[in-house]
């Protein structure tokens, strides 16, 4: 898709935040000398293209009572996608990747109980084909902003 | 902290807001409050770094960021005040973590760097290394991601577990 210059200067507006007011598009409009319905359209398609993965709000996990760990796996390269798939299906991993490293799936996970953490831990690490867990709970979150200028 | 009607609009408003003139309104008509209330209570969630924001987050890969790195360091305790913040203030960062480090993966700090290329993204990490004089560190590029979701907030209440 390409983007149009009011695309890129729509996307880094709403990915800065959309306002808390009782019109919020036509406030976007305004900054853009646009209109409202212009704006709504826009992003509209601008999601419908996969261009936005999410459009609402979001909470710091931290302060809703949420602990969280980054978990490293040493997989079996044969049993590496059953491993995977099985991690994705739990709610509690937000990310999980394969990466080029010894340690060649990692994944985080989130919960409100430490135990829970554990439990979910240690059943990844009994999975066929797992060959060693390793993992590093977060002490402190120092900034979280997932933010791509759009040039 | 926060009482049932917050739970209700973070449930509500984590999955996304309408794309109409008033969203907000069509929001607390949901979940039977008014709109100024509504607003009200986001702007105080806000205010207290609960609500990092509202809006959008872009598929990095569309965007145009195909060098997307998880990099971890190894930072000397006196110093991670200075690098965090350091790293926290570009704009080419989107996380930084604090970690216990693992006697096996001994490093600190998480960070997540991203730009257009793969050789582009190496660069501006190498680049970062040299500034802050640190030598430990492993650059983790994706191989194959499997999953990307936002874990949906507070949803065990629904289920009555507190």
């Amino acid at each position: 898709m390409q983007l149009t210059t009011f695309d890129k200067q729509l996307l880094n507006l709403i990915q800065s935040g959309l306002p808390l007011t009782p019109a919020p598009f036509a406030d976007i409009a305004k900054q853009l000398g646009s209109d409202e319905r212009s704006v709504i359209e826009r992003i509209d398609k601008l999601q419908e293209r996969g261009l936005i993965c999410r459009f609402g709000a979001f909470f710091d996990a931290e302060s809703l009572g949420y602990k969280g760990r980054l978990v490293a796996a040493r997989v079996a390269p044969e049993q590496l996608s059953a491993v995977a798939l099985a991690i994705n299906a739990l709610p509690q991993v937000s990310h999980n990747d394969e990466r080029d490293n010894d340690y060649n799936l990692w994944f985080t996970v989130q919960s409100r109980q430490e135990e829970e953490i554990l439990r979910l831990i240690d059943m990844v690490a009994q999975m066929e084909g797992v060959e060693e867990v390793i993992s590093m709970p977060t002490s402190e979150r120092f900034k979280v902003n997932v933010e791509f200028q759009v040039k | 902290m926060i009482d049932s009607v917050d739970r209700q609009i973070i449930r509500r408003v984590q999955q996304g807001v309408p794309l109409a003139p008033a969203p907000y309104s069509i929001i607390a008509a949901e979940i039977g409050i008014a709109e100024e209330e509504l607003l009200a209570r986001l702007r105080h969630m806000k205010e207290r770094g609960m609500l990092r924001k509202m809006g959008a987050v872009l598929q990095h890969h569309k965007a145009g960021f195909h060098g997307n790195a998880l990099c971890c360091w190894q930072i000397p305790l006196e110093r991670v005040g200075a690098v965090s913040e350091k790293m926290s203030a570009c704009k080419y960062i989107s996380h930084v973590y604090l970690r216990k480090p693992h006697e096996k993966w001994p490093y600190n700090l998480y960070t997540v760097f991203h730009s257009q290329t793969r050789e582009a993204c190496l660069a501006l990490v190498e680049e970062m290394a040299e500034i802050i004089g640190i030598t430990e560190y492993q650059v983790l590029f994706s191989r194959k991601n499997w999953k990307r979701a936002r874990l949906p907030l507070l949803q065990e209440q629904e289920d009555g577990v507190q």
